[in-house]
């Protein structure tokens, strides 16, 4: 073989090489159908639309939470919007307790659990803003009313006139910045003027503006805490958590690393 | 060796092509921009009521088939009771009867609302027990002093009817099915709107759709507070409110448990006596009122909102303004007047 001509040698070692550079080629091209078949199993589609579904969640929440503090300002004077923003923010998470059908089974329950927790949370949102709504429409009614019998006070004489007029002041005080402390002294000084007798003729307006303005007391510390609470809720961290963890196990799908790959 | 080379170029070209296409979708989605804010701003109206629009476009074969299924009183026991018994379409939407009755003459518990505009409820019921149009319609035909019913015994009925069959599958690939029958009955439903009253034109810019007594009815209505619930586009049925804000309703009154409202329905303290703020539309058509049916005439539970609601004895004069004002929210359906 050592004397073999140097012609042969080469074209010896060019099929060698041919040969290999075909298994090899084989192998790259069965690993890469491989690939794609899997990546295929996992539906773009069906991610995109889940994730789609998480972006309107989160678009519908803020819009729940901009037309709340609208309506609180006065700047909204119906609950149209707001009910049905309300609405689109609960069937997006009703939407997202059915994760794409390509995760792993373990991935797909971990995230139904986070989904469905992510719903009791808003379902809990949904409910206080119906409490919301009806408060808010409490106090701004009584505050009209408030305001409407106030403006009718100049008739009465002093000292009760005096006395009337602080406590209005207290109240629009309280009005624009509710506290217990600020409460606490509206109550005392309506009971005050109320334990004094009161001149026949003005029983009925100041008996109003109490009416009206214990209402004030009464709901307005609770729409502001109300209020709070709402945009307190953990629903903001929930998404996050999971956006997060469905992020991660459709990443850890085979078929995920795979598109990456092909990619 | 420089086919090799060939032939890996090849595949390089392919993994690019094939890595494009992939993650093709993945851009898309990504470059989709966000809406939400303008539209928020712009939503905003200074006008407390709104013009009541259109009904959406729907399915026609469904509605007919829904209208046909409302009527058919196949739908309970004893082939008695239709959902158009309680919901009668040419008296408001409802019954005139305080509480309507059932199968066997049985008294329900509670007023019949209006079906007309009922899509745009926050819920359905008093209490707002169904969230949506397909819970709600499951609960007559199931409820034993309504229809008595249950879906197999309506599901045998309607397969054994000469004509269902055949109009379902018009509609439905899969035929009579409980599904399918409450989808038809909500999507006519759905058709159930009543816009182009004159308020609506009034709204809309035509000052000539109301007399002076109606306007100044109208700002009665805003100024005492009615506005504070009844507002929108149903002008009322966005929201609940307990009934008794300012004067306990229920007090020093026998009650039922109807009384107790959306409590029925959560549980919760804060609930109690909290019922869906039912929509003005067509009030006028829908007498006897509140939840119970205890008021007669309009007149009657003007005067009960203002004094337990708004905390405010309303004079004759206010009453009769504010009901010529709310004569002024009858709609109009099918291109008639309703009636």
């Amino acid at each position: 073989m050592s004397h073999l001509p140097e012609k042969i040698e080469v074209d010896l070692s060019s099929r060698h090489l041919f040969v290999r550079g075909g298994v090899i080629i084989t192998i790259a091209l069965l690993l890469l159908t491989l690939m794609y078949l899997k990546a295929e199993a996992v539906s773009p589609q069906a991610h995109i639309g889940y994730t789609q579904q998480l972006r309107l969640l989160r678009e519908a929440d803020a819009k729940v939470d901009s037309e709340m503090l609208a309506a609180r300002l006065e700047i909204s004077r119906n609950y149209d919007a707001l009910t049905s923003y309300v609405n689109e923010m609960k069937e997006a998470a009703q939407a997202l307790l059915n994760p794409p059908t390509f995760l792993r089974l373990a991935n797909s329950v971990q995230i139904e659990k986070v989904a469905a927790e992510l719903q009791k949370v808003l379902q809990h949102k949904a409910d206080l803003i119906d409490r919301f709504k009806s408060y808010n429409a409490i106090v701004r009614n009584s505050l009209a009313y408030f305001q409407e019998s106030a403006s009718r006070l100049s008739g009465v004489p002093d000292p009760l006139n005096n006395q009337l007029e602080n406590y209005v002041r207290q109240a629009l005080f309280f009005a624009r910045d509710p506290d217990p402390q600020s409460a606490y002294r509206l109550h005392f000084i309506r009971l005050k003027i109320e334990s004094e007798a009161l001149p026949s003729e003005y029983q009925t307006l100041v008996g109003t503006l109490f009416l009206h303005g214990s209402v004030v007391e009464e709901y307005l510390l609770s729409i502001d805490q109300l209020t709070r609470t709402i945009l307190g809720l953990a629903n903001v961290s929930k998404q996050a958590t999971l956006l997060t963890s469905y992020l991660i196990t459709h990443n850890l799908q085979p078929a995920s690393k795979a598109s990456l790959a092909s990619a | 060796m420089s086919r090799s080379l060939y032939i890996f170029s090849g595949f390089l070209v392919l993994l690019v092509v094939v890595g494009v296409y992939l993650i093709r979708d993945h851009q898309q989605a990504l470059s989709e921009p966000l809406v939400v804010y303008t539209e928020i701003v712009q939503g905003y109206d200074s006008e407390p009521l709104l013009p009541l629009p259109a009904a959406e476009a729907l399915d026609k074969d469904k509605v007919e088939l829904g209208q046909r299924l409302f009527h058919d009183p196949q739908l309970s026991r004893d082939n008695t009771v239709s959902c158009a018994s309680c919901h009668n379409l040419k008296a408001g939407g409802d019954d005139d009867k305080p509480i309507s009755t059932g199968i066997g003459g049985a008294m329900d518990t509670l007023n019949a609302p209006t079906v007309f505009n009922s899509s745009f409820n926050i819920a359905q019921f008093w209490d707002g027990r169904a969230a949506s149009l397909e819970e709600q319609a499951a609960g007559p035909v199931h409820n034993p002093i309504e229809m008595g019913s249950n879906w197999d015994e309506v599901l045998a009925k309607l397969v054994a009817d000469h004509q269902y069959p055949e109009i379902f599958d018009i509609s439905y690939p899969d035929g009579i099915t409980a599904d399918n029958i409450v989808d038809a009955i909500v999507t006519f439903e759905r058709s159930l709107v009543t816009p182009d009253g004159r308020f609506d034109r009034y709204l809309r810019g035509d000052t000539t759709a109301l007399n002076s007594d109606e306007i100044e009815g109208y700002r009665r209505f805003k100024q005492y507070g009615c506005v504070s619930c009844h507002q929108g586009i149903g002008i009322g049925g966005n929201m609940y409110q307990r009934f008794g804000v300012v004067k306990g309703y229920f007090d020093n009154r026998p009650l039922s448990k109807e009384d107790l409202g959306r409590f029925n329905v959560t549980g919760q303290e804060q609930d109690r006596h909290v019922f869906k703020v039912p929509s003005l539309r067509n009030i006028t058509l829908t007498a006897p009122y509140l939840h119970d049916g205890s008021a007669q005439s309009l007149e009657e539970v003007v005067q009960i909102m203002g004094q337990y609601q708004l905390g405010n004895e309303l004079s004759d004069q206010d009453v009769d303004l504010i009901v010529a004002f709310l004569g002024t929210l009858t709609g109009r359906w099918n291109g008639e007047d309703l009636q």
